[in-house]
């Protein structure tokens, strides 16, 4: 477990409901709903947060949501109990998930890979946990190709980083990298917020 | 391709349309501009070079704005305001910079014109946003 990390997110805990919890999720819901109506089977959400997104969830399906925080574990309980369905909550590391290879059919995370202190290995592990053909459905925001939106959210980031996500990762290229086939980019805004489909390859051992 | 099929949206199919989003981008990017422009025109001066004056005003209303953003994003959601925010605050800033350098400016003269500023920040933003949007791939499976 990354101690640095989970003390990071603990303290933004205390914080991020009232940051995040009505402009930015009134803002996002219509697309957030639309990917999430996507979930079925077996169902891995990294990184689970305060849980302010499992109000967009479907009801009655399977979902094991993780976390490195317990700080925000503590605040997704409620929202998790009171899920129509079946919601197990985990504190893990995305980089140490301790399930076999293949457990789960889809892998979803929400703002979650703007903050994994090692990306591409967190996306691996969660490559690894998916079933061949597996589908990996992200909502992230990640940075610019375009200037001045690149150059503002490079200025940002030292900031950013300090008490919380990282505002320039190329979030598409470390999915690829991580050995998954990008299916599908969908634009929420600009081409900094946006939804990822890609598919874990049916063939084994693509380290 | 491996199972799903995309279309491009047409023009302006993903802009926001809700009022409550369009009328909180109009006011903040406003506000953005306008505290930025009257800020720079109090702090810069008559004498300065008009290059400091620009680049000054760019720092200032560059700060201010990411000052405002995350307040204003509370109700708003701060990713779709920091950006066209601290251009604003940045684009206002450096007008009224160099504006001040170059004679007297007002402050509430400034303040009125870093709202304009704002706005057609704004526009820019909405209008780069819809020609993404048409570029990109939209789901439909």
């Amino acid at each position: 477990m990354d101690v640095l990390t989970s003390q990071k997110w603990d303290r933004a805990a205390r914080s991020y409901d009232l940051m995040n919890g009505y402009g930015q999720e009134r803002r996002w819901a219509p697309s957030k709903r639309r990917l999430f109506d996507r979930m079925r089977g077996r169902i891995i959400f990294a990184s689970i947060g305060t849980g302010q997104d499992i109000q967009f969830f479907p009801p009655d399906r399977d979902i094991t949501g993780i976390d490195i925080s317990a700080g925000m574990l503590e605040r997704a309980r409620p929202r998790a109990a009171a899920y129509p369905g079946r919601l197990e909550l985990r504190q893990v590391d995305v980089h140490d998930l301790d399930y076999p290879d293949g457990w789960f059919d889809q892998a979803f995370t929400a703002c979650t890979f703007c903050s994994v202190p090692r990306p591409a290995d967190g996306l691996r592990m969660l490559r690894r946990v998916l079933k061949p053909g597996g589908e990996l459905f992200m909502f992230e925001h990640t940075g610019s190709r375009y200037f001045p939106f690149n150059l503002m959210l490079n200025l940002m980031t030292p900031l950013s980083r300090r008490f919380g996500p990282e505002m320039n990762r190329d979030t598409v290229a470390n999915v690829a990298r991580a050995g998954f086939e990008i299916a599908a980019v969908e634009p929420v805004y600009l081409d900094v917020v946006k939804m990822i489909r890609a598919v874990a390859p049916a063939a084994p051992g693509n380290q | 391709m491996l199972g799903f099929r995309a279309r491009r949206p047409g023009a302006g199919e993903r802009m926001e349309r809700r009022v409550y989003f369009v009328l909180g981008d109009l006011l903040c990017n406003a506000a953005a501009g306008a505290v930025a422009g009257g800020a720079v025109a109090l702090v810069a001066g008559g004498g300065w070079p008009p290059a400091l004056g620009m680049v000054a005003g760019m720092a200032v209303g560059g700060v201010a704005a990411m000052v405002l953003a995350p307040a204003a994003g509370l109700l708003f959601g701060v990713l779709e305001l920091m950006l066209p925010m601290m251009m604003s605050g940045m684009a206002a800033g450096m007008l009224a910079g160099m504006s001040a350098s170059s004679g007297t400016l007002p402050a509430g003269a400034a303040a009125a014109r870093g709202a304009a500023v704002g706005v057609v920040v704004l526009a820019a933003t909405y209008l780069v946003n819809a020609c993404l949007q048409r570029r990109g791939s939209k789901w439909t499976y």
